[in-house]
């Protein structure tokens, strides 16, 4: 099975995050069947021992996406050279395709915040951005798929979220993370048409799609925690996603409070069905 | 640098924010909102720090905790891009800073670091496994140590004793060696005496039983030398059973 499975096409296909809560029980029971796995690079490189043996053996089973945390593309602050060092080393060595990042910073003045803050949605920012990611991409040596994130507070904005999204993915000439729960949390803290809004984005440069749970804390207020189900409404807007573009892989994120596998692959199922529904048709009379 | 130094100072003020607590943001930022970047924040560091230093935590009341974990997150930069190496600057943070004096916790020290170094070999990068021998003379063969293991050096005896009943005004010298089991990667950590300190050290100087033995009793005077060497012999062979002592140069 598994280096078949490895050499098949993830596009059109869903994964699911990789996490060290769930690795055992992933590998030794059949359950879970996702298309891909994904990781955050910063917690596996440099890894060894016990961590690094279980990770060698699921990539050998399945292709693996990376999504960073620390590479922090909005910081004011340089970019981590030593940091770009190991990641591309890591990337060469589990080949892989995708690597995307948040358009938010988690580093400044020389400190690490573990965190994602939103970027002031302004010209200058556009242009220090662009430049970092083809900066980025120009070392790695491969475009790089930048994430729309949630956010909540705008931080001195003198534009709004889809042009600075898209000024920067064109500008860049990167590929864009669509994540839809993020984009649904954004509509409805900033009281904006999710629709309405994904319609403005560079469709044509997504390259990958996020789905996951969210918490309501404030009667005014979603968090994006990756700790629930995605609710009905997410999947309708990601069903309303995929019409407009080509095949991605798809990602379901859930960092914690884990249910059983039944009911992660059931999410799993039913966005493939999604895909399946939207993709395939089209997919097999272009190919 | 194209990004202006208002959009920098905005910047650079909401990462202040969320590691201090202090807002000098005003219309710039939603007023409302905002405190959750800070709790979102400050909670990685907490939780990261609590499941690395279980012990302390638990010894130490919460008020405590959050003084010591919010002062070390609004004064120290963190420096490492992985958040699970956070711990280590933790520990650094500790001695650079005395917290074991100005908190009148004289073994806060030795703690962390035994709960730090415990994390630190069970994740480090792979070692290259020397190659041995699995058979070989014990007084005059060189022996092979499994190369991912640290030795502690402490004033008390953190590792055997909860922190509420360490006497400390008795400190002594403990000595711990910790290291990766290799088959499993399960990190086992075991008290050694100095004499046993001494001779993993001069065992990775490349020396055998006898000439350590030679060596030590410069150090100790044994009454009894070749007890002394049996005794050294018989703790390498239970070093052995251990997974620690991998076996004999080839």
């Amino acid at each position: 099975m598994t280096q078949v499975k490895k050499m098949k096409s993830i596009q059109g296909k869903t994964g699911i995050g990789f996490r060290k809560d769930f690795a055992e029980e992933f590998l030794n029971e059949n359950i879970l069947q996702p298309n891909f796995i994904e990781v955050a690079p910063e917690n596996w490189i440099d890894m060894g021992g016990y961590w690094k043996r279980i990770f060698d053996k699921v990539t050998e089973q399945y292709p693996l996406t990376c999504h960073g945390l620390s590479l922090s593309i909005g910081s004011p602050d340089e970019l981590d050279w030593d940091f770009l060092k190991k990641l591309k080393v890591f990337l060469k060595q589990y080949k892989v395709k995708i690597y995307s990042e948040h358009l938010s910073y988690a580093k400044c003045d020389n400190a690490h915040l573990y965190d994602l803050l939103p970027i002031p949605f302004r010209d200058d920012a556009v242009n220090h951005i662009i430049e970092r990611i083809k900066t980025v991409q120009d070392f790695l040596e491969q475009k790089i798929a930048i994430e729309n994130v949630s956010y909540y507070t705008a931080v001195a904005a003198e534009m709004d979220e889809p042009t600075f999204i898209s000024n920067i993915v064109n500008g860049a000439d990167c590929n864009l993370l669509l994540d839809v729960n993020n984009v649904y949390v954004n509509a409805f803290n900033h009281k904006y048409d999710a629709k309405e809004f994904i319609k403005k984005l560079p469709l044509d440069k997504v390259a990958y799609i996020h789905m996951a749970g969210h918490l309501q804390v404030e009667e005014d207020l979603i968090i994006d925690t990756h700790g629930k189900n995605i609710i009905d409404p997410v999947f309708d807007l990601f069903d309303y996603t995929t019409r407009l573009i080509k095949p991605v892989p798809v990602l379901l994120e859930r960092d914690f409070n884990f249910p059983e596998f039944n009911e992660l692959q059931g999410e799993l199922n039913r966005l493939q069905k999604i895909c399946n529904n939207v993709w395939t048709p089209q997919h097999a009379a272009t190919n | 640098m194209l990004l202006q130094t208002n959009t920098k100072k905005i910047q650079s003020k909401l990462a202040d924010y969320c590691r201090t607590g202090e807002l000098t943001l005003t219309t710039e930022v939603n007023q409302k909102h905002v405190h959750h970047y800070r709790r979102l924040v400050y909670n990685i560091i907490d939780d990261m720090l609590q499941s690395a230093f279980p012990i302390f935590y638990e010894f130490v009341d919460t008020k405590l905790w959050d003084e010591i974990v919010n002062t070390f997150f609004s004064t120290h930069a963190c420096q490492t891009p992985h958040v699970w190496k956070v711990p280590g600057e933790f520990y650094q943070y500790a001695c650079d800073n005395n917290l074991k004096e100005k908190y009148n916790l004289p073994f806060l020290e030795d703690l962390l670091l035994f709960e730090w170094i415990e994390l630190d070999i069970h994740t480090m990068k792979d070692e290259e496994f020397p190659a041995y021998k699995a058979k070989g003379n014990w007084s005059d063969d060189i022996l092979v140590v499994n190369p991912e293991y640290r030795i502690l050096s402490v004033k008390y005896p953190v590792h055997t004793t909860a922190p509420s009943t360490i006497d400390v005004n008795n400190p002594g010298q403990y000595f711990i060696l910790i290291y990766r089991e290799p088959k499993k990667g399960s990190v086992q950590f075991l008290d050694i005496s100095i004499l046993f300190a001494l001779t993993i050290e001069k065992i990775e100087e490349e020396k055998t039983i006898t000439e350590i033995t030679d060596e030590l009793q410069t150090v100790f005077s044994f009454q009894d030398k070749a007890f002394a060497q049996e005794q050294i012999i018989n703790f390498c062979k239970d070093l052995q059973q251990k997974d620690f002592v991998l076996g004999f140069k080839k």
